[in-house]
């Protein structure tokens, strides 16, 4: 599983981690039931703060993606969401925006639009 | 041998000869010869026969007919064990190095037991009881040349090995800003099939302690230490954990022993690269590689493959190992 963090980024730290692990839970490269690093092995892996990386773990938890528990660290709970039908969307507007040489950016604000 | 009909290479049949002449039958020629000449002895020595010498002269006894059988059963399976595993040839036809090696192993070990066995027989002829055999001491410190030389000529005799040619693809860091970090951790284990194998293996090493342990006491002590440790590492090795991030790329097995770091600082490139365990690495583990490369072999297929800064590879097999490259990668850049 890779976690990406830019501490130069204005969104805040424990958002991008939060996203960065919810991105690897929805495209499977994470299973159900594998364990996350500890608070404090990502924390000092990442130089940044351990109260981040709780946050972000809060985070995921309250949103169902991740089970904490007592001495048993962060653990990828078994979903009966299943996100195929999402990512296998997100892979055909993708293509259909290359076809139409739609670029990255103006994909993005298309999403972003329709999402509010 | 008679196979359906198959598209064999000119190369690959001529190879499936020099198993078959070298790796199985001169092995079988030589333990039958030392057979023969043991069998005409048969008349002239005691009954039983030393079959086992200790620090004091001889401490075990057995039949002629089993000191005589055995070389051949040893080296009809270990030719057999031989021709199955080379069968199939390098990836073009060719001969792996760990194939040769098998072969002119099978030579070696046809000889030292040949020798061994006749040697000492040999000096027991005429002797009336086992109990005052000479010591073959010599006759084992001998052997030992003689098979290696008779190894080396069979080796000789084996084409060029086949090199597998491995074709690293270079990968680029995730994109994104420079000061991006990144934490990347993934799990890599051997395969149900290594994992039989090595079950089997410890079931039989654990039942030679116990039967040591019934036996003889006294003398436990030393193997169940090495055995135990044997039993930890190969239990420990057959799964790591690989972490990537600023620090570098650290791999830890199951127990925490054996691991390694290596630092941003000392790598060079990061690819990816198909990587054939047994073609490459002659097996499974941490291992190193004749061509000079080491790393944690665990699996057929996809591999990080880190180059030093003093030229030096490492490799670790992974179901992600793209993801974990370009990682790797980012880590470096800096």
């Amino acid at each position: 599983m890779l976690i990406r963090v830019d501490p130069a980024s204005e969104t805040p730290l424990f958002e991008q981690l939060a996203t960065s692990i919810r991105q690897s839970v929805i495209d499977k490269s994470v299973a159900a039931g594998e364990r996350l690093p500890g608070a404090r092995e990502l924390a000092s892996s990442l130089g940044i703060n351990m109260h981040t990386v709780l946050r972000a773990y809060q985070e995921l938890r309250d949103e169902g993606f991740i089970e904490l528990r007592r001495g048993r660290g962060a653990i990828v709970a078994a979903t009966t969401t299943s996100y195929d039908s999402l990512a296998d969307g997100i892979t055909a507007v993708v293509a259909e925006a290359r076809i139409h040489n739609v670029s990255l950016a103006a994909l993005t604000s298309l999403i972003r639009e329709e999402y509010k | 041998m008679n196979l359906p009909a198959e598209n064999v290479s000119p190369q690959l049949t001529r190879n499936r000869r020099l198993i078959i002449v070298i790796g199985v039958v001169i092995p079988l020629v030589i333990t039958m010869g030392a057979a023969f000449v043991m069998a005409l002895w048969i008349p002239e020595l005691p009954n039983p026969v030393a079959s086992h010498w200790g620090t004091s002269g001889p401490d075990g006894y057995s039949t002629v007919g089993s000191v005589i059988a055995l070389p051949l059963l040893i080296t009809l399976v270990f030719a057999a064990v031989t021709a199955f595993a080379s069968w199939r040839g390098a990836p073009h036809g060719g001969m792996l190095w760990v194939h040769k090696f098998l072969i002119a192993t099978s030579v070696f070990l046809a000889v030292l037991i040949s020798v061994i066995a006749a040697g000492s027989l040999a000096v027991q002829r005429g002797v009336e009881n086992a109990e005052n055999a000479p010591d073959i001491g010599a006759i084992v410190l001998a052997a030992f040349p003689i098979a290696i030389i008779m190894a080396f000529f069979a080796w000789l005799m084996l084409p060029a090995a086949e090199r597998i040619n491995s074709s690293p693809v270079e990968v680029e860091p995730i994109p994104g800003a420079v000061t991006q970090r990144v934490h990347f951790s993934s799990t890599t284990r051997v395969g149900a099939g290594v994992v039989v194998i090595v079950a089997v293996a410890l079931v039989a090493l654990g039942a030679a302690l116990a039967v040591q342990a019934v036996s003889n006491p006294a003398e436990l002590l030393l193997p169940a230490v090495i055995g135990l440790v044997v039993i930890a590492l190969a239990v420990s090795t057959l799964s790591w954990r690989v972490t990537i991030d600023q620090r570098g790329l650290r791999v830890r097995s199951a127990l925490g022993f054996p691991r390694t770091t290596i630092a941003p600082d000392q790598i060079d490139s990061v690819a990816v690269v198909d990587v054939n365990p047994i073609g490459e690495f002659g097996g499974y583990g941490w291992r190193w590689a004749p061509d000079g490369r080491s790393g944690i072999v665990l699996s057929k297929g996809d591999a990080i493959e880190v180059t030093r800064m003093n030229g030096k590879k490492f490799v670790v097999t992974m179901h992600d190992a793209q993801l974990g490259a370009e990682a790797l990668a980012t880590v470096a850049r800096k």
